[in-house]
């Protein structure tokens, strides 16, 4: 996949395991925490605004312990580590067990994150299909999702058709968000930034302004 | 049973047979308790060849005829336990293993029983089976998972390489006993080894055995250890305990919880029966979907917890097709379709 910013979450794996033919991702406290522990290092280190690949490639499973660790705990020190602002990591999922996994873990955790899948979505729980890339396959939100953060998402891939960034003004023409107050629609994006679902930079010309995009249109290099 | 207590030459022999368990192996040691004995032998030629007999003939979703691998697991860490407390080789710990030409005694073989307890320490020896071979056994029967010691390092840490060969075999038996959805026994494998997760994270490792019945669909996987356990102080702490744990309520700094849960959810998509124990404390999910309670109060300690779980699934080999059976292949399947989209199952 065309991203410059990669993880290479296997290749760590088998290292910290020390076991060269590892594909499997179990045992929490002896690989799970210390996988997300790297992962979290790795993404601190990682420069902001750019979609971070999180790449699961050759994983042929994971157990839901591990999925918990490197999964929705990790998000949710994303969310809170003031030295992981701005950075957007999506996990990208090459085998359906993995991923049917990640989504559950994710659902358990009442959270959610961007998940890129090769191979069918259809009928997978948990998780609610985006847009299709060309390079990494099908965009998915791994975990919970309402229907309305789930309109604001599909607006905002609506307008990066259009090379259009997405701001509380424009949310105006949801209907669920037409009538209340400027502070609740900014408060609609936050939220989904705080889950690194929307990204944002201030808007140059007007810097009480922000600028979203969702997180798999953000430049990967 | 204690079937021989020579005190004065300091010979003692327990006999075990298909019902012991490891309660019954430490109530037999308890007599010991006190004795210098010189030689204490594990006869397991008092087992019978129906310890492997699974040939009904009904299809009986639900219902299961031998467990065979809970009691070996749970006898074979009982004697684990027991021989990391004796001074080894002051006393000398024998076992007498029924002879591979046996039926009983090829089971056990395969099962790498004598590999696990001349790991143990034990000196192991052979002889016939001391009662005669009645009964088939069922042939096409595969021994899912041998017995293995999960064996944890200084620092805690299993051998990776240990897990990936034990997950391979239990993934290659539920390929088969889904042909149809590769997935679906990739996750069932991963839910097993929430299980294992667990017994290394707070057992100090265990011991996991498993039986797989083709001709019957079922699946038989236990595991077992003698530390760690969900707590408590009287055989009925340990039960409340074990409630806690089954119910979500107990105590955690942050994530976890998955085994039971994802161990419930699984038995209950299968129409299996998931056993857990708690030292003296036994909790039983039923195909019906009731539970069920014991405590054994035999006044002795029996530490640390297992997990035994049974699955019904649909029959690889031929059987006769009965109604039961081709009612019971669509309910599973629509079993199965609902556990996988995440609903909750009928």
């Amino acid at each position: 996949m065309n991203m410059a910013h990669r993880y290479p979450v296997l290749e760590r794996a088998r290292r910290i395991t020390h076991t060269p033919d590892l594909d499997i991702l179990e045992v929490r406290k002896h690989l799970g925490l210390p996988l997300a522990n790297d992962m979290r290092q790795w993404l601190a280190d990682q420069p902001p605004l750019r979609g971070l690949c999180l790449d699961f490639s050759g994983v042929r499973a994971v157990t839901l312990s591990v999925a918990e660790e490197v999964g929705p705990l990790l998000m949710q020190t994303v969310a809170q580590d003031p030295a992981l602002e701005q950075r957007y990591p999506t996990f990208h999922l090459r085998s359906p067990e993995p991923a049917y996994t990640f989504a559950r873990a994710f659902a358990n955790h009442s959270w959610a994150a961007v998940g890129t899948i090769e191979g069918s979505v259809d009928s997978m729980a948990a998780t609610t299909p985006m847009a299709t890339l060309d390079d990494c396959g099908a965009v998915v939100i791994l975990g919970q999702l309402t229907k309305q953060m789930e309109q604001i998402l599909r607006f905002a891939e609506l307008r990066a058709h259009s090379n259009a960034a997405l701001t509380s003004e424009d949310l105006i023409e949801l209907d669920f968000l037409a009538e209340v107050s400027p502070a609740a629609r900014s408060k609609r994006l936050t939220e989904l930034y705080v889950r690194r679902l929307l990204g944002f930079e201030e808007n140059p010309r007007n810097p009480k302004e922000r600028l979203f995009t969702a997180t798999w249109r953000l430049p990967a290099r | 049973m204690l079937i021989q207590a020579d005190h004065f030459n300091g010979c003692y022999r327990i006999a075990l047979n298909n019902a012991s368990d490891g309660a019954e192996v430490v109530s037999d040691l308890s007599y010991l308790c006190g004795a210098t004995p010189k030689t204490l032998t594990f006869d397991f030629t008092h087992m019978a060849a129906p310890l492997t007999q699974e040939d009904r003939e009904d299809y009986l979703p639900g219902s299961f005829g031998y467990q065979p691998t809970r009691q070996l697991t749970e006898v074979v860490a009982a004697i684990d336990a027991y021989a990391a407390l004796v001074p080894i080789p002051a006393h000398r710990l024998t076992a007498l293993l029924p002879d591979r030409q046996s039926r009983v005694g090829a089971f056990l073989a395969d099962m790498q029983l004598s590999a696990v307890l001349a790991h143990i320490g034990l000196v192991v020896t052979f002889a016939g089976p001391a009662n005669l071979e009645l009964g088939n056994d069922d042939t096409t029967r595969q021994n899912l998972i041998r017995l293995t010691s999960i064996i944890l390092a200084s620092d805690g840490s299993p051998n990776f390489a240990q897990l990936q060969q034990t997950r391979s075999r239990i993934e290659n038996v539920f390929s088969l006993a889904l042909p149809s959805n590769v997935d679906l026994a990739s996750s069932f494998t991963s839910i097993t080894f929430e299980a294992v997760d667990n017994a290394i994270e707070y057992g100090g490792g265990g011991i996991i055995g498993g039986l797989y019945y083709p001709r019957a669909g079922e699946v038989e996987i236990s595991l077992v250890n003698r530390c760690g356990g969900f707590g408590g102080r009287t055989p009925a702490d340990e039960l409340e305990t074990l409630i806690s744990a089954w119910e979500g309520s107990s105590h955690r700094g942050r994530g976890g919880g998955n085994g039971i849960a994802e161990l419930s959810r699984l038995t209950a998509a299968c129409f299996g029966t998931l056993l857990l124990r708690n030292g003296s404390a036994t909790l039983q999910l039923l195909p019906d979907g009731s539970l069920t309670a014991s405590v054994d109060e035999t006044g002795l300690p029996t530490p640390g917890a297992a997990v035994t779980i049974l699955l019904q699934l649909l029959p690889t080999h031929a059987i006769g097709r009965t109604d039961a059976l081709r009612s019971f292949e669509s309910v599973l399947e629509a079993s199965l379709v609902m556990y996988q989209r995440g609903g909750s199952t009928p």
